[in-house]
């Protein structure tokens, strides 16, 4: 397969993997500073 | 003027663990990046990078939710049921990544996204089991009751992962041997890209220990709120 039908899967996967880093740490830190605010 | 003093709600430790994780990782995909193509698989070898960094912390994160639920079911501290409970969904978050990626590299190398064969399967059978683990987490209602059945669920999970690493070798299919290989002590990787593998993995795995303190703190902080909402 060439390199540019490979691009597709390749851009795919470091998304998601992105998305899950700072995804989650964002998720995380705006649950945290909504639960800190209603204390 | 008096003002009410906040706790912090990002502790230090934490903010050091997120930020050197970021620094890490920029550093992991820069080397990712940069690294020479795969003779046989091509640039399709960049999805290795951050594809083995997620399955090694899926297990890692299985593990340390099987350590807090021994850890709780000994001490019957609730903490440690929120630490457990805070593992064991980035491990499966991670678990649902390593799929996605490992279907990604599939397609293109195999021409199928999933196949039934031994490793694929038994991964399956590991996300479904941590999926059913929240499951129950969310059909008991008694808080004590709810961590007792968790902990035994999560002790019980941890059996898949053997399985799931050890069946590229107890069941020879298509899936390929682990990249590093830890029975053996032996890779079969260029140096250049083995080193890319190892600083994106040692990202996830700061990624994942600043995770669990900032979902355990979550955790905390909703806890005590519905002590406070109960009274």
């Amino acid at each position: 397969m060439s390199s540019e039908g490979l691009g597709v899967y390749i851009t795919a996967v470091y998304v998601a993997t992105y998305a899950v880093v700072f995804g989650y740490s964002a998720y995380l830190l705006w649950r945290l500073r909504r639960i800190g605010g209603e204390a | 003027m008096n003002h009410a003093v906040k706790p912090a709600l990002l502790d230090r430790a934490s903010t050091y663990l997120l930020a050197l994780a970021v620094v890490v990782f920029a550093v992991g995909q820069y080397l990712a990046f940069k690294a020479p193509p795969d003779a046989q698989q091509g640039y399709l070898v960049r999805i290795l990078y951050v594809h083995v960094g997620a399955a090694w912390v899926a297990y890692l994160a299985f593990f340390v939710a099987m350590l807090f639920a021994v850890l709780y079911l000994w001490k019957q501290h609730p903490a440690y049921d929120r630490l457990s409970a805070a593992s064991a969904e980035i491990g499966l978050v991670f678990m649902l990544l390593t799929l996605f990626g490992g279907m990604m590299w599939a397609r293109p190398t195999w021409g199928i996204f999933w196949t039934w064969e031994p490793r694929l399967t038994t991964s399956a059978i590991l996300t479904a089991f941590y999926v059913g683990y929240f499951l129950l987490r969310h059909a008991i209602e008694d808080p004590e009751f709810r961590a007792k059945a968790a902990a035994a669920a999560a002790i019980l999970g941890v059996v898949n992962i053997p399985i799931n690493y050890m069946s590229v070798y107890w069941w020879r299919s298509i899936h390929q041997t682990a990249t590093v290989d830890l029975i053996n002590r032996k890779t079969h990787m260029d140096p250049e890209m083995l080193v890319a593998m190892l600083v994106n993995l040692l990202a996830i795995n700061l990624f994942f220990v600043a995770f669990v303190r900032l979902k355990g703190r979550l955790a905390a902080l909703e806890a005590a709120r519905e002590e406070r909402y109960e009274q």
